[in-house]
């Protein structure tokens, strides 16, 4: 996992359950319902995130480069303008982490 | 279920050249296994197992949101969150395997019934490997080097089998050959990094002897393998660092002589045994004299170039804890601390300085 292949961010619990319910419409998510093989959802639910180290309360998630589309960023960018989500580099996500990282 | 079983086509030793799979070169003629024979547990193949969102097969760049379980007992592996999923490669490029990015990706199984002495095979892009586990019923993670939720080492998997009971080396050996003419590579021989490799595999109880000859980095590789109660005498003669190596690996009693002798690296990291075996606490008496004394043997400084003449680690510190049950430190313990205090390490052994 590095700067080049992931996008790092750390997230207001609300604004980030908007933002995945968004990437979800984006999608066509939930997809495969009733077969072998279900993608429920783009982005994990926010309680599955590990929470910041700073008692801030928020979330942080490594997405895949790959994954975004440029309507995601401009879905992103007035959260990060509110500075409701947080863009950060890779050192910044390893050291709000609690678990030691690659 | 698997289509031969152990009394069928094999021997009891588990040979098949009389079953016409290896030529008289003693190489692998495809076509004539099966994989799926000793009845595996469950079998994932990139081959034929990766499913998209909504049961077709996965194409390139798709997530996979299911493995089909290719043996009757239908225990399919599935991730139905597409940020966690493993991505497809197809043949045109360089697959077909299924891509963890060794970040978050993962998927998982559940076992309706424990696991007791069953065998793990994985084959992938970086290597193949078995091992023996158990399995405790309920769902597990893994990802493509390892069943474990931790998901920190990225591969491409080409195939994941498993087995209720233990392999034999022929029968390993014969599902090793099979899958490198799917695109697996057999050993690690090329890789330089395992760092985090099979941390936080908990449910292996012995780890098999793997090629790491290239290896430099095997900063975390078996941290917290709780159930390890041995290891291999594998080669790290290239190692820079071996920070956390096998932290809380809480059952490892026997840590073998000799391991150290041909340690030659070209450089050495800060640190570079910081907490290796901090929290082995089953770690014999004879296992930190046979750690410290090859060590020693190998001659090697607490330096930047492992020379006298090199410049002092910032952290030269051996890090490793015992039970002390086992016995006093022997003569030979305190002889190789000696030398090794004149080579500018310092010596922690149980929370003591030495």
């Amino acid at each position: 996992m590095t700067d080049e292949t992931h996008r790092y961010f750390k997230c207001d619990p609300a604004t980030y359950t908007q933002l995945a319910a968004a990437v979800d419409q984006s999608r066509g998510y939930p997809r495969g319902l009733g077969t072998r093989a279900v993608t429920l959802r783009g982005l994990p639910p926010f309680g599955e995130l590990e929470l910041a180290n700073d008692n801030s309360g928020r979330g942080l998630i490594a997405i895949d480069k790959w994954r975004f589309t440029p309507s995601d960023d401009e879905l992103l960018a007035p959260a990060i303008g509110a500075g409701l989500i947080e863009e950060l580099t890779l050192s910044e996500y390893q050291n709000l982490k609690t678990e030691i990282m690659p | 279920m698997g289509l031969i079983n152990q009394s069928g086509l094999f021997s009891g030793a588990g040979l098949v050249d009389q079953a016409g799979l290896y030529n008289e070169a003693g190489l692998y003629v495809p076509g004539s296994f099966s994989p799926l024979s000793l009845n595996p547990l469950l079998a994932y193949e990139a081959e034929s197992s990766m499913l998209a969102a909504g049961g077709g097969a996965a194409a390139q760049d798709d997530g996979i949101a299911t493995l089909d379980d290719l043996t009757a007992n239908s225990i399919d592996a599935t991730q139905t969150t597409a940020n966690h999923q493993p991505i497809a490669y197809d043949a045109a490029n360089g697959g077909p395997f299924a891509r963890f990015d060794g970040s978050d990706d993962r998927m998982s199984f559940t076992l309706a019934d424990p696991i007791t002495n069953g065998t793990v095979f994985f084959a992938t892009k970086k290597g193949s490997y078995a091992a023996n586990l158990n399995l405790a019923a309920g769902t597990h993670d893994f990802s493509g080097n390892k069943i474990s939720d931790n998901y920190f080492f990225s591969n491409d998997l080409v195939a994941l089998y498993l087995f209720d009971y233990e392999l034999s080396e022929t029968q390993i050996a014969e599902r090793k050959s099979y899958f490198v003419t799917k695109g697996a590579v057999e050993d690690y021989g090329a890789q330089n990094s395992f760092a985090y490799a099979w941390r936080r595999c908990t449910s292996l109880t012995s780890f098999p002897l793997i090629n790491t000859s290239s290896g430099n980095d095997f900063k975390f590789a078996w941290l917290d393998c709780t159930s390890l109660t041995s290891f291999p005498l594998i080669d790290i003669s290239l190692g820079r660092n071996f920070q956390l190596t096998w932290r809380n690996c809480t059952s490892l009693e026997d840590f073998p002589a000799g391991f150290f002798d041909n340690w030659n690296p070209s450089s050495i990291f800060n640190g570079v045994f910081n907490q290796t075996w901090d929290g082995c606490s089953s770690l014999t008496s004879q296992s930190v004299e046979n750690i410290l004394t090859s060590i020693d043997t190998s001659g090697i400084w607490a330096t930047n170039d492992g020379t006298s003449s090199g410049t002092t680690l910032n952290d030269p510190v051996i890090d490793i804890d015992y039970d002390v049950s086992t016995g006093s430190l022997s003569a030979a313990t305190t002889t190789a601390i000696t030398s090794l205090k004149g080579k500018d390490w310092e010596i922690n052994i149980n929370g003591t300085l030495q």
